[in-house]
């Protein structure tokens, strides 16, 4: 069992596809969370990621044969497989409204406050307002951000999961991180003129 | 430095991960320099700077996010009620291997894609050329100078049903006369195939009097009529019209005969039968 647990992935698939369950539980178990948690910050469903997760390591067991070492880990492969089927579900199901993808940040023309944006907003609104704001990211610049920042992963690694030069991954997540201070900053101005309103209130 | 070398940079002085070390000393220096004269760049930098931290926050709280247990139980189980399937399709795997079946599939694939052209070939010349001999008279000839058969249809040519005169079929022009290839010395009167498919019209010769020979030099070959599609059944009862016209050779293809490639852009002649409402009912193409 431990030979299991400690065999690499593609000799863990040998193993399943060799009919050992074990092996597949041993995979499963170390994937699956990375799976899960990509799903869950691409759809914001945990019903859907837990649907895709299921779903991947099905495919794993019917089609693991095709998995072909040479161009790129197991782990790419199934992230991969997450990734599609992630965009499936979201194109059928459409949970979220994409943000406007013209509207363009430009740090030169723009007028930013010199205190950060994010800076004074407690921590749980703070995470959940990053999480919708990355859920409202177009697909193909969430998925980036998800893999990059959410995930840590090194370009080549995101390049090759999204099957992508790594120069488009670097550009894309230039342009989803500039989204995404675009899409908070307006929420914490709304947010420092309510609470300046209030306080006049509390004093007049 | 400038803004927007900055703005190249910034993902990654903000995200903290530069992954050249040499270069890293040269850009922190030449950032440093940048952001002091430049207030919108330090803004931008903070703002990255920001939206990382909210972001490892995000990471951080989603870390311990894991899938139910439930999940993997139903994972085995339907492992285990395809393990049977997979097993049994195991041996015949090792049996032929991937690549090799590969190379096998495709060219199986291939000799079936051959075959099936040439079977379609095969088809489509046998449906446009003469197979018997009775058949053989639906290839006629136009001979421009013969007068025709004036006398008003009685029948319609396409429609699907016993012998008809197309008489209908007079030219616009009284211009042609439709003969047999093997009898073109005689003008003919033209009666309807019984055996006739759907769509298709035959005209067949009776060969009842003399020849003209004066139009021979000038013998086409033709095609039989082919109904167009929006044509129905008896639309010729109150008679119709041959006229004469050039289309282009793409024409054919789209009734399904052969064209030769190399000639795709010239135009070929056709006979229209149009009705007595002036709509065509049925085109043939003459050479």
């Amino acid at each position: 069992m431990k030979e299991q647990t400690d065999g690499s992935d593609s000799e863990l698939l040998q193993s399943i596809l060799a009919g050992d369950e074990e092996a597949l539980s041993a995979l499963y178990r170390r994937r699956q969370q990375g799976i899960y948690r990509f799903a869950l910050q691409m759809c914001g469903s945990k019903t859907v990621a837990e649907d895709v997760t299921q779903e991947v390591f099905m495919v794993l067991i019917r089609e693991g044969h095709t998995f072909d070492p040479s161009r790129g880990s197991l782990n790419g492969f199934l992230l991969g497989v997450a990734r599609n089927h992630v965009l499936r579900r979201l194109r059928r199901e459409r949970f979220y409204v994409a943000m406007d993808e013209d509207s363009e940040c430009d740090a030169n023309q723009t007028s930013l406050p010199t205190a950060g944006p994010l800076d004074d907003l407690a921590r749980s609104e703070r995470i959940e307002l990053v999480r919708r704001a990355v859920l409202a990211l177009p697909e193909r610049y969430r998925e980036v951000v998800v893999l990059c920042d959410l995930e840590e992963m090194s370009y080549v690694e995101a390049a090759e999961i999204l099957g992508c030069a790594v120069g488009t991954i670097r550009s894309r997540l230039h342009r989803g991180r500039g989204l995404l201070i675009e899409r908070l900053r307006p929420t914490h101005q709304e947010e420092t003129a309510a609470a300046t309103t209030k306080a006049a209130r509390c004093f007049a | 430095m400038n803004c927007q070398s900055f703005e190249e940079t910034v993902n990654e002085l903000a995200r903290d991960r530069i992954l050249d070390q040499t270069m890293e000393a040269n850009l922190r220096e030449g950032v440093s320099v940048h952001l002091d004269e430049c207030t919108a760049c330090a803004v931008r930098l903070q703002d990255g700077r920001s939206l990382t931290r909210c972001l490892d926050e995000l990471a951080r709280e989603m870390k311990s996010s894991t899938t139910p247990a439930h999940i993997e139980e139903q994972l085995l189980q339907a492992y285990r009620q395809t393990l049977p399937q997979f097993r049994a399709l195991q041996p015949a795997a090792s049996r032929l291997p991937g690549r090799a079946l590969g190379h096998r599939s495709h060219w199986l694939l291939a000799a079936a894609a051959v075959f099936l052209l040439v079977f379609g070939i095969v088809l489509l010349r046998s449906k446009v050329s003469p197979p018997s001999p009775r058949e053989s008279l639906t290839v006629q000839t136009v001979e421009s100078a013969q007068p025709r058969n004036s006398t008003p249809p009685d029948r319609d040519p396409i429609a699907t049903g016993t012998e008809s005169t197309p008489k209908s079929a007079s030219h616009s022009n009284n211009n042609g006369a439709l003969t047999s290839r093997k009898d073109r010395r005689r003008p003919q009167t033209l009666e309807r195939h019984p055996s006739n498919r759907d769509g298709e019209t035959t005209m067949l010769t009776k060969g009842a009097r003399p020849a003209t020979t004066e139009n021979q030099t000038d013998a086409e070959i033709a095609t039989q009529f082919i109904a167009l599609s929006y044509t129905g059944p008896a639309s010729l009862q109150d008679g119709g019209q041959i006229v004469r016209v050039e289309v282009p050779r793409s024409t054919m293809a789209s009734f399904g005969l052969p064209v030769n490639m190399e000639r795709y852009s010239e135009r070929v002649k056709a006979d229209v039968l149009l009705g007595f409402d002036g709509f065509p009912r049925a085109i043939r193409f003459v050479q």
